[in-house]
């Protein structure tokens, strides 16, 4: 029997809410579907706007690929905003490729895929259901909304009209429907609009199901979404600024609306065969709990804030697990795992992957470049043939009556200027959900200097400043900020503090951050900065209990448990380490960097295959993710036990040495010099008494904190760096570090006279300071996977510079002239030695 | 037209109506039947 794949979507679906109703026995076909099967949380991306999602959903691909970027967009020949189109996706889709391969797909209500596309099978659009006017007579179904056009007549019967709704079908939701008054009553229209668009779906695809044979099949409903959006805040529990008399008419309206959902799936699934491959699943959840927003706020797509990071995802069919909980999945992965499914190849451009723990087996992944660049039909839109799009009044009316978008500007021109500036500034957020701050930052730049309202385009600048350590630029524009919209002081004291931490002001920071902790909804980040902070310091213990009261505060919080699991991990408990690193990927998948700190906390528990698999998931999110691809390189090293240079490495090597000042840098690098290794020095400090032979330095080296691009011209070649800079290094390359260690007592007589040499006096607490500084670097080098180091004490040298020059020469793996080597060691050289003072 | 829809009867209880909208194309047929027939529902407005 062939392989079939069904899609359900419910936006804004959430476990918050559904798994209480499943434990009353109130969601019994989604519970059966479960217990069948396997769910998990599904990890949302940044902005999470629906039409957005869903088109990532359907490609494997993030918006900045596929070109969708919002609710709206403009219609260039008809110079207008009319909803987002199918024509606004660059890339093809599942469905496409189906064609392509001569499958049939049935698409009922995806979000966007209006007008409908030529594909083989059917497609009725998500502008199907939306009703023009108040009257019935006058509903005009919109071109373009069912493919093909010989299924109209069947179909458009099965619209209903708000209208058409009756006290039976509300009563069921609100039972005392009767008591609401007049300036309530608007709430009774979104509620029959609602359900009619949703059930008129809904009855499409049980037609389409019993009467078209198809391959795939995906069916949307935004029913969730949309009454969480008029009805959330009078869920339970009651909200104390609800008023007790409609608290009490809406407080059942979400859990019916899953209930009558449930209702709905049951009969999606009596008509599929039992070797259809079922997935639920939803773009995001919702806020449920007590940080529900009565009413969004006035900012670009407001609403989208009450959507919660994690949707829900059930998968089960044929070699789907029975029973089990599936972690890290991602909606970017849906497209990849049905493609693998179908035995498909998956593109090497698309974002997600497949879901390869959901499955008992499956059959082999098969990779190609790309979908886009393979020849043939993909039922694709033609050039120059678009069908008279309507200007989706009623659309763009629920857009707005939902708050995602502001009713366009009646001057034209304006209207389209900012509509294009929205979709620009959701670009530069994907960016920055992607972490590719540059272009983000280009973006908003931009912005600023073409619109008037800018404040939006201000907060991300001053995250993005933040988050490349620019705290000159993060105060400028917070500032710009505070002077541009007087009101946003008192909500950006959290970054203020982060700025205050910047500048190095650390009790002004503080001070800010305790007093914000004691407020319940800050609370949590407070923590976490507090945190941050004493990890910065290197204060892990102190870290720890501020990480462990922001989870306290956000249980599911993703960043809170990865930035506990790296506190475990410095502290070496790398069970618990373990414990967060998991959790914070269950919760969030695509979180690269928590996928990295799980490959380390693995590779130290020595479990080199699983760790290898968690660095190959960093850098598959985030292909910029240096340390996780040297990371993979270590591990393959380790596990075929080489020794010396790995000639197979893709990062270049350079050789440094290192320590102290007056450990003994400048005799190594001789020493080295003399053994046959270029060192990259300029000369331009000259030899004198303390150093008579020289010190191979070079002046870049003193500015690497500001800048490290030039670091390449010392591949291949051996370079000097002192102890507190080492870190500053970039990731581009692999350092073999030579890192001389010398008594600190010896190290501080010699840098003693040194400075009276040049008549400054010596400072007080050095010795301290120095301790910490090597103990730091100790935990610097134990992390950073480019990184290898042979220490070699500087007595040693001095005693027996051969055996130190022959450990040297394993060490960097190069063939070195031993006896030139030796011979730079002047036992003169050792005349600070403390024994002589 | 079929007479009953998976044991549903025109004859639907007023609470049943949102049972056949779940039951997809079959359910507003039946219901928009039953309605038609014996004005089983009042209209909202």
């Amino acid at each position: 029997m062939s392989k079939k794949v069904l899609v359900i979507g419910w936006d804004a679906a959430d476990w918050q809410i559904i798994d209480p109703l499943i434990a009353a026995g109130k969601m019994p076909t989604l519970q059966k579907l479960i217990k069948g099967g396997v769910r998990g949380n599904l990890s949302t991306m940044n902005p999470p706007y629906s039409p957005m999602l869903w088109t990532s959903v359907a490609t494997g691909k993030t918006p900045d690929k596929h070109g969708v970027l919002g609710f709206i967009e403009i219609d260039a020949e008809k110079q207008q905003i009319r909803p987002v189109t199918v024509r606004q996706r660059k890339v093809r889709a599942l469905w496409n490729i189906f064609h392509n391969q001569g499958m049939k797909s049935n698409l009922v209500g995806w979000w966007p895929t209006h007008p409908a596309e030529p594909i083989n099978g059917a497609v009725v659009s998500d502008l199907f259901p939306k009703a023009i006017g108040g009257k019935e007579k006058e509903w005009p179904l919109a071109p373009g909304s069912i493919h093909p056009k010989s299924l109209e007549k069947e179909l458009t019967q099965f619209r209903i009209h708000p209208h058409e709704l009756t006290e039976a079908h509300i009563l069921p939701f609100i039972p005392k429907a009767q008591e609401i008054e007049d300036d309530h009553k608007k709430s009774l229209d979104i509620f029959v609009k609602i359900m009619a668009h949703n059930t008129s779906l809904h009855a499409c695809s049980t037609w389409l199901q019993e009467n078209t044979e198809w391959d795939f099949m995906a069916i949307y409903y935004d029913l969730i979404d949309h009454f969480c959006h008029a009805f959330m805040k009078f869920h339970p529990p009651k909200l104390p600024a609800i008023q007790e008399e409609q608290y009490e008419i809406f407080k059942d309206v979400i859990n019916s609306a899953y209930r009558f959902q449930d209702m709905m799936l049951e009969r999606t699934l009596e008509l599929i065969d039992d070797d259809t491959l079922v997935i639920v699943m939803s773009d995001h959840g919702y806020v449920s709990d007590n940080s529900r927003l009565l009413t969004p706020p006035d900012v670009h797509a407001g609403p989208a804030l009450e959507h919660r990071e994690f949707g829900i995802f059930v998968m089960n069919g044929p070699g789907v697990k029975k029973g089990q909980n599936v972690f890290g999945t991602s909606l970017l992965d849906v497209t990849p795992t049905i493609l693998n499914y179908f035995d498909l190849p998956i593109g090497a451009d698309m974002d997600g992957r497949v879901m390869m723990d959901a499955f008992e087996e499956l059959p082999p992944i098969k990779m190609i470049d790309s979908w886009e660049n393979e020849p043939g039909d993909f039922g694709l839109h033609g050039q120059g043939s678009e069908e008279d799009v309507l200007s989706a009044q009623a659309a763009m009316e629920q857009l707005i009556e939902l708050g995602y978008v502001d009713r366009p500007d009646s001057n034209v021109e304006k209207a389209i200027h900012k509509t294009k500036c929205e979709l620009r500034f959701n670009l530069a957020r994907v960016y920055m959900g992607k972490q590719e701050f540059d272009k983000a930052e280009e973006i908003l730049l931009d912005l600023i200097q073409e619109e008037t309202e800018i404040s939006h385009f201000l907060v991300d600048l001053v995250q993005l400043s933040l988050i490349k350590e620019d705290y000159a630029s993060a105060r400028k524009y917070l500032e710009q900020l505070r002077e541009n919209d007087p009101k946003s002081r008192t909500k950006t004291q959290l970054t203020e503090a982060k700025i205050l931490f910047g500048e190095g002001k650390v009790p002004q920071g503080k001070k800010i951050l305790e007093e914000l902790s004691k407020r319940q909804s800050l609370a949590g980040a407070s923590y976490f900065e507090l945190g941050k902070l004493y990890m910065r310091l290197e204060e892990y213990p102190n870290a720890k209990e501020n990480f462990e009261q922001a989870i306290e505060h956000k249980p599911n919080n993703a960043k809170y448990h990865h930035a506990l699991a790296t506190v475990y991990l410095r502290l070496g408990a790398l069970e618990d380490a373990l414990n967060h690193g998991l959790t914070s990927i269950e919760l969030v998948r695509y979180f690269p960097d928590a996928h990295y700190t799980i490959g380390q906390i693995l590779e130290k528990m020595g479990d080199l295959d699983s760790a290898n698999q968690a660095y190959a998931t960093a850098e598959k999110l985030r292909p910029k993710l240096k340390r996780a691809r040297i990371a993979k390189e270590n591990i393959e090293k380790k596990k075929s036990k080489r020794l010396g240079h790995d000639e197979t490495s893709d990062f270049p090597e350079i050789t440094i040495v290192s320590g102290l000042p007056r450990s003994g840098t400048s005799m190594m690098m001789q020493m080295l010099n003399a053994g046959g290794l270029v060192p990259l020095t300029d000369g331009v400090r000259k030899e004198d008494s303390d150093n008579p032979k020289g010190y191979f330095e070079y002046e870049k080296t003193k500015s690497l904190h500001k800048n490290n691009d030039w670091v390449g011209e010392a591949e291949g070649k051996v370079i000097k760096v002192i102890a507190q800079l080492l870190k500053h290094l970039p990731v581009d390359y692999r350092y073999k570090i030579v890192f001389m260690t010398r008594d600190l007592d010896e190290v501080l007589a010699s840098q003693t006279v040194m400075l009276k040499n040049n008549n400054v006096q010596p400072k007080e607490g050095v010795k301290k300071a120095f301790n910490t500084e090597l103990k730091k670097l100790d935990d610097w080098f134990d992390r950073e996977p480019g990184v290898e180091v042979l220490k070699v004490p500087y007595s040693g040298v001095i005693e027996d510079p051969r055996s130190q020059a022959e450990l040297i020469q394993q060490f960097l793996g190069k063939k070195l002239d031993i006896e030139q080597m030796v011979d730079q060691v002047s036992s003169d050289l050792y005349r600070n030695r403390i024994l002589k003072f | 037209m079929k007479k009953s829809v998976k044991n549903v009867t025109y004859e639907i209880p007023v609470r049943g109506s949102l049972g056949l909208l779940a039951y997809g194309h079959k359910g507003i047929i039946a219901w928009r039947g039953a309605r038609d027939k014996n004005d089983v529902n009042q209209k909202k407005k």
